[in-house]
């Protein structure tokens, strides 16, 4: 399999008026050509800003990346100058962003938009760069790809004039617009309505199948994940603490955040009158982040140990990493086995 | 639970809005109605009036037609004296706990302030009540000096709820209470108020766009689509038997945290987003996404008719379609 992108030990920081907030403290991730890799977490977890580093755009003013390296096809991304950057972002990587309204330039016409990305990275088949007639031709066949209705007309048409899933499908244009090897989706569902949610996961998938592309998506909805991932890393407190492929995750889930998060949605079959099982607590604050495990103060099974140390990453298969000191073998305590 | 009484209902409620000529039906001929301690869950797309419908409970708007009838009185014909006390029995937890909360007062006076317009207790005793509904939401007496801006979402949410109960409330309008907050936070918000609903005995209207959590606390749901009710029923008969297409549609998209389910099932896909609810014709309002819709449907609206299950439906060709299936 080849490894496309590859995080090694990446660690970022913002400082802020309340002090330096540490949202990602050490993550390794891996993702192989033609793979979706789910990161999931909840709001702060860290898990936008792993994938924002990729594309390096972040406010430079205010954030540090404290140490790491992020390999694309084996070029460190952090070595690149901003002008090398350019030349990645949009062409090789594309990135949809979460909330489709904010994402596009309102005094621009949709077409326009999409158009812009082929002025500047597209070439023609001489490997020429492309007219602005050929890219507004382009722009309205990549309009037309994403099941855009009368794609000509609407071409023309500023965002203000569409719906949240028809702009979260111009973004989705656009992004494609020059066969990216990645694309980075950060939650492109959760503003959508959940009939307009499973159109817009179908097409992803399809253009996925359809270009060859490895996909990155972010999400907070576990029901996203099963429907579109193969592999997940799951986020707590600016670190991965467990990962796995799509199976590993969901049904030998090894960590107690993990299951913690299967068993607040799962709300099947619960009797009706039995309270759900909810995670007390509230995540940790990353200005002081604890030395050990960050999820202790809300694990119901946390020892001494798990306060001042961090557990390391136990391999429980090739596949499956999990950071949890019940996985130590001295470790008494064996996590629960919940039917779901 | 429901001691069988109709405690609130609506009859043929209409709300219109005016955009420049044209006009926006909001909420279009609603009756339902619910009983003493019951929860009444409510879920659609965004734009399909639920939130219009929930505020309109509340009088925060005024209908265009039909009536609310407040425990067998209409809410319109309410004198002031009632009308001020409707305005306690009845409260409003709300989406956004970031933006319904003033960020120029503290928690305390947040929760105070209802009490000290309908005069509840002295002020030592209603500083003496803060400390106790923060305790029973789950916040500690302390958090009253503190500002909004010093919490997170899921205590921000728990102070909402602590302000809405301050009152002595026996009804109240949850709008959408959980979307805005973590998946782990969420759960344990759902339980805080089924607590309080056993406590207090409190009746819900438990507004939401995502069927699973409104199954999880209702008795029973009703599923809107561009201002009407289209199907109502028990809220498992209503998961386990949907048979308005819409709502079928509905179920079929949230997608299930089982990556095996997830791949088996088959999806009932819809076309499209919601339409425009402005200027609408004639006809049945899904009937431009329906793929069982006939002529009839797109020439006249279907009522909501009662079925012997108790289950309420507004389709025309409801019999043909669960035939098939």
């Amino acid at each position: 399999m080849i490894v496309i992108i590859e995080i090694k030990d990446l660690r970022v920081s913002f400082h802020t008026y309340f002090g330096e907030v540490q949202a990602v403290r050490g993550v390794n991730l891996k993702l192989n050509d033609n793979d979706t890799l789910a990161i999931v977490g909840e709001s702060g977890c860290g898990k936008s800003v792993t994938a924002l580093s990729i594309m390096r755009i972040h406010n430079m003013e205010t954030t540090e990346f404290k140490s790491g390296k992020i390999l694309f096809d084996g070029t460190d991304l952090f070595k690149l100058s901003e002008k090398e950057m350019q030349n990645i972002r949009g062409n090789q990587i594309g990135m949809i962003f979460q909330d489709p309204m904010t994402a596009l330039n309102p005094s621009m016409t949709v077409g326009n938009q999409i158009a812009e990305v082929l002025l500047r990275h597209g070439r023609d088949a001489n490997a020429k760069r492309l007219s602005s007639k050929d890219a507004k031709e382009r722009a309205i066949e990549l309009l037309r790809r994403v099941k855009t209705p009368s794609p000509e007309r609407r071409a023309n048409q500023f965002p203000y004039e569409f719906s949240g899933g028809m702009l979260q499908r111009a973004v989705i244009a656009m992004a494609m617009a020059c066969s990216p090897k990645v694309l980075i989706a950060d939650e492109p569902t959760t503003a959508l309505d959940v009939t307009v949610q499973a159109q817009i996961l179908d097409l992803i998938k399809e253009m996925q199948s359809e270009r060859r592309v490895s996909l990155i998506i972010i999400t907070h909805d576990l029901g996203v994940v099963a429907n579109i991932a193969k592999n997940v890393a799951v986020m707590y407190g600016g670190l991965i603490v467990e990962s796995g492929a799509i199976g590993d995750i969901f049904y030998r889930s090894s960590h107690p955040y993990t299951r913690g998060l299967l068993d607040s949605i799962s709300r099947k079959n619960g009797a009706k009158n039995e309270p759900l099982r909810s995670i007390e607590g509230t995540p940790p604050d990353l200005v002081d982040p604890p030395a050990g495990c960050p999820f202790t103060d809300r694990c119901e099974y946390a020892m001494r140990v798990c306060k001042d140390h961090m557990p390391p990453e136990s391999a429980l298969s090739e596949t499956h990493l999990c950071r949890c000191w019940m996985l130590d073998p001295e470790c008494p305590l064996k996590l629960e086995r919940r039917k779901l | 639970m429901s001691s069988g009484e109709v405690f609130i209902n609506t009859e043929h409620l209409t709300r219109d809005f005016r955009i420049g000529k044209d006009t926006l039906r909001a909420v279009d001929d609603v009756s339902f109605e619910l009983g003493r301690g019951e929860t009444f869950g409510l879920v659609g797309e965004s734009g399909c009036g639920k939130s219009t419908l929930g505020r309109l409970l509340v009088r925060l708007y005024k209908p265009t037609s039909g009536k609310i009838l407040y425990k067998g009185k209409s809410v319109a014909n309410l004198n002031k004296r009632e009308s001020f006390e409707y305005t306690k029995d009845v409260q409003m937890i709300f989406q956004q706990p970031y933006a319904s909360l003033n960020p120029r007062m503290t928690i305390g006076e947040i929760i105070k302030e209802g009490m000290r317009i309908h005069q509840l207790g002295s002020a030592k005793e209603m500083s003496e009540r803060v400390s106790g509904l923060l305790n029973m939401v789950g916040l500690n007496a302390e958090h009253a000096n503190r500002f909004p801006y010093e919490f997170s979402g899921g205590m921000r949410q728990r102070a909402g709820i602590a302000r809405a109960l301050a009152v002595n409330p026996e009804f109240v309008v949850c709008d959408e209470p959980i979307s805005a907050l973590d998946v782990s936070i969420q759960a344990q918000i759902i339980n805080l108020l089924k607590r309080l609903q056993s406590e207090l005995n409190l009746t819900y209207l438990f507004i939401a766009h995502d069927l699973s959590t409104v199954r999880y606390i209702s008795d029973h749901i009703g599923v809107m689509y561009l201002g009407s009710i289209v199907e109502v029923a028990n809220a498992e008969e209503l998961n386990i038997n949907p048979l308005h297409p819409y709502t079928q549609a509905l179920i079929s998209a949230a997608p299930i945290p089982d990556p095996a389910k997830e791949n088996e099932r088959v999806r009932i896909m819809l076309e499209g987003d919601v339409p425009s609810p402005i200027n609408f014709g004639a006809g049945c309002k899904f009937a431009g996404r329906c793929k069982f819709a006939n002529d009839n449907c797109r020439e006249e609206a279907p009522a909501l008719r009662k079925l012997p299950s108790g289950h309420a439906i507004a389709c025309h060709r409801m019999e043909e379609i669960n035939m098939v299936e």
